[in-house]
């Protein structure tokens, strides 16, 4: 058995806003080994991002906060740390990559400036020796005659540029654990490919973990060992991405594998899902997913079902399979 | 350029790296870089020139002055301007030239102080507190908004009243003055700096820096601050234009260092006695405060239009 380096257990993170409540996170629990890649995959505001921030514990509080559930990294709980130990933690044990490497980066400072400040704070390098350092990341993330473009600004690189920049960035302190928070959304469809492979590549050579957040099941597919379906702030199936892709077992991974458009001609019009996502500050009762749900029943109006494991290493959260085992 | 060598060959490119230029010819190119930018705007060029010159005068005062500044000499009083006193001089016979050379001097050494003193206190308050919100942000503001209830004009009467009081005098009273100055400042770029910083913090870069794992105080000061200094410098400037307006019109009214120290405000005032019969004796102090102020000002206004995007291409 492979250690696992990341536990989520029952995570729940809630925000408490002037309208009322709002759960973005409802009871998540996951967990990632050593070397794996783990895709999050969902629709806008299903709680992905969210998730990660909570790992990062990047969830500004006050509204934020997490009422019960654990974040065990390896083997200690992130919650449970004071804010000097946290961000001993951040950059030097957990990378982070952002969605928009347009803004993520720091406008009045040199891509030079910018990474080395992390390794000098961290890691205590001098001035040279960071520099040396940030040449070699560089050049590692694929920025060609990284010399040359070591004192530009920000606004010098092209998005895909940007990206290499952010993930030298996650890299610099050595992590060994990595968080990529829809790292190819803002970047055009040639360039997502690259970084995808970039990354990929990189966990592979530097023997890292990763956890892949990403709406894009194409991107799932080719990366991720392991998958977590999100929707409405629960994790509706999780199992490997072989056997998800292959044998879907939820009705909104069905609905979502539909509407992929697929080059083999099995479909000849995509399947969308009907309806669109609930309101989260008033979700429907039990099931999230019933009032898109082509098979729902009066249980689905009711209970909220748990997730069960219906093959080994896959499970799924639907009242359908009560009935199947029942 | 013909000392440019080849470097190693970096993924199969060839890169060239010139050595680094001499300090000179690195200054020579911020000047032209500054200067480059401020074409921008004409506003800001006539502002430019109209400071170079003011500085360059200040800085070289003991040159160019041509008498002693506080030397009286009966016998030649109430001059029209000659080649010996290029702008006359006044009732007690001293060369208004060099009078308004020292005092501007003194002048503009004040303002320069007092208002970076009050942005070397105003704006890490204000980005403090805009960063970390919550209390420090509440008590913060409320010291603040008491600070800006007072009327300037009434905290420099106050402590300059105080000071006289206690018999402070040359640069004693100055450096009160300097102090008053700079309390009545500091609310306004603490407050335009918290609202700078409470935009800039929602931006992303700023979550990036804490998942890097930088404190607090350096996320705030070292990658926020940067940020949001255009504001803050044309603030600064306009501000100077004021505080010099401020410090003459103290001294007008008699609230400044007393008479043998050159001024451009109680030079002013003396000279009223003459108006009638040699109204140049005034003209002089009140052009010099013109001037002055008229330079910060259109330089302010000019780096306004230059520093703030939206307003550039127009």
């Amino acid at each position: 058995m492979a250690e696992t380096v990341l536990a989520l257990d029952e995570l729940t993170v809630r925000f408490r806003l002037r309208r009322g409540d709002l759960t973005a996170v409802d009871g998540v629990s996951f967990s990632i080994e050593r070397g794996q890649t783990f895709g999050l995959v969902g629709e806008s505001g299903s709680g992905k991002s969210v998730t990660a921030k909570a790992i990062m514990r990047l969830i500004p509080d006050p509204p934020g906060e997490i009422p019960h559930g654990r974040v065990l990294f390896e083997g200690s709980n992130i919650l449970d740390k004071s804010d000097t130990e946290m961000r001993a933690l951040r950059g030097r044990r957990i990378g982070m990559v952002f969605q928009e490497p347009m803004s993520a980066l720091n406008p009045v400072f040199t891509v030079c400036d910018q990474i080395s400040d992390a390794l000098r704070t961290n890691l205590g390098l001098s001035k040279a020796e960071a520099r040396e350092r940030v040449i070699e990341l560089l050049s590692l993330v694929g920025i060609p005659s990284p010399q040359k473009r070591l004192d530009s600004y920000v606004h010098e690189f092209s998005g895909g540029m940007r990206q290499r920049v952010m993930l030298a960035m996650a890299l610099s302190c050595n992590p060994s654990f990595l968080i990529a928070d829809e790292p190819t959304t803002a970047l055009d469809v040639t360039i997502q490919a690259t970084i995808l492979e970039l990354i990929t590549g990189m966990i592979e050579r530097l023997g890292m973990s990763l956890l892949f957040i990403t709406h894009n099941l194409g991107v799932v597919a080719h990366a991720c060992d392991r998958v977590g379906v999100m929707y409405a702030s629960h994790i509706v199936e999780l199992g490997d991405t072989r056997e998800i892709f292959a044998n879907p077992q939820h009705p909104y991974t069905v609905g979502l594998l539909n509407s992929i458009p697929r080059l083999d001609g099995q479909a000849k019009y995509l399947t969308p899902i009907a309806g669109s996502v609930c309101n989260m500050m008033d979700p429907p009762s039990g099931c999230k997913f019933h009032p898109r749900c082509s098979h729902a029943m009066d249980i689905c109006r009711r209970e909220i079902p748990r997730l069960k494991e219906i093959a080994p290493g896959h499970l799924a959260a639907c009242h359908l399979h009560d009935r199947g085992t029942a | 350029m013909s000392e440019l060598k080849a470097d190693k060959l970096v993924d199969g490119t060839l890169a060239w790296r010139a050595p680094p230029p001499p300090l000179v010819r690195r200054i020579a190119t911020t000047i032209s870089n500054v200067w480059y930018e401020l074409r921008k705007s004409r506003t800001a060029s006539i502002g430019a020139v109209m400071l170079v010159l003011l500085f360059g005068a200040c800085i070289g005062t003991p040159w160019l002055a041509t008498h002693d500044p506080i030397k009286q000499n009966y016998r030649e009083r109430l001059q029209p301007p000659s080649e010996k006193h290029l702008l006359g001089t006044d009732r007690m016979g001293r060369d208004i030239y060099s009078r308004l050379l020292y005092g501007g001097r003194r002048l503009v050494t004040i303002a320069v102080v007092a208002v970076t003193l009050s942005l070397v206190v105003g704006v890490p308050f204000g980005v403090l507190t805009g960063y970390f919100g919550g209390l420090a942000d509440t008590i913060g503001m409320r010291i603040v908004d008491g600070l800006l209830a007072f009327p300037g004009l009434l905290l420099y009467l106050l402590f300059v009243t105080v000071a006289q009081a206690w018999k402070f005098e040359g640069v004693m009273l100055d450096v009160v003055l300097v102090g008053a100055l700079a309390l009545a400042g500091m609310p306004e770029k603490a407050r335009l700096a918290r609202g700078s910083v409470l935009a800039e913090k929602q931006k992303e870069y700023v979550e990036a820096s804490r998942a890097v794992g930088d404190s607090p105080a350096r996320i705030a000061l070292s990658q926020i601050l940067p940020n949001i200094l255009s504001p803050l410098i044309v603030t600064a400037t306009v501000r100077l234009g004021f505080v010099i307006l401020i410090v003459a019109a103290l001294s007008f009214l008699g609230l400044g260092t007393p008479p043998p120290t050159p001024d451009w405000g109680s030079d002013l005032s003396a000279a009223r006695d003459y108006m009638e019969t040699h109204p140049l004796i005034a003209a002089f102090p009140g052009l010099a405060i013109c001037y002055t102020v008229l330079a910060f000002n259109l330089f302010g206004d000019g780096l306004r239009d230059i520093l703030d995007p939206r307003l550039a291409e127009r």
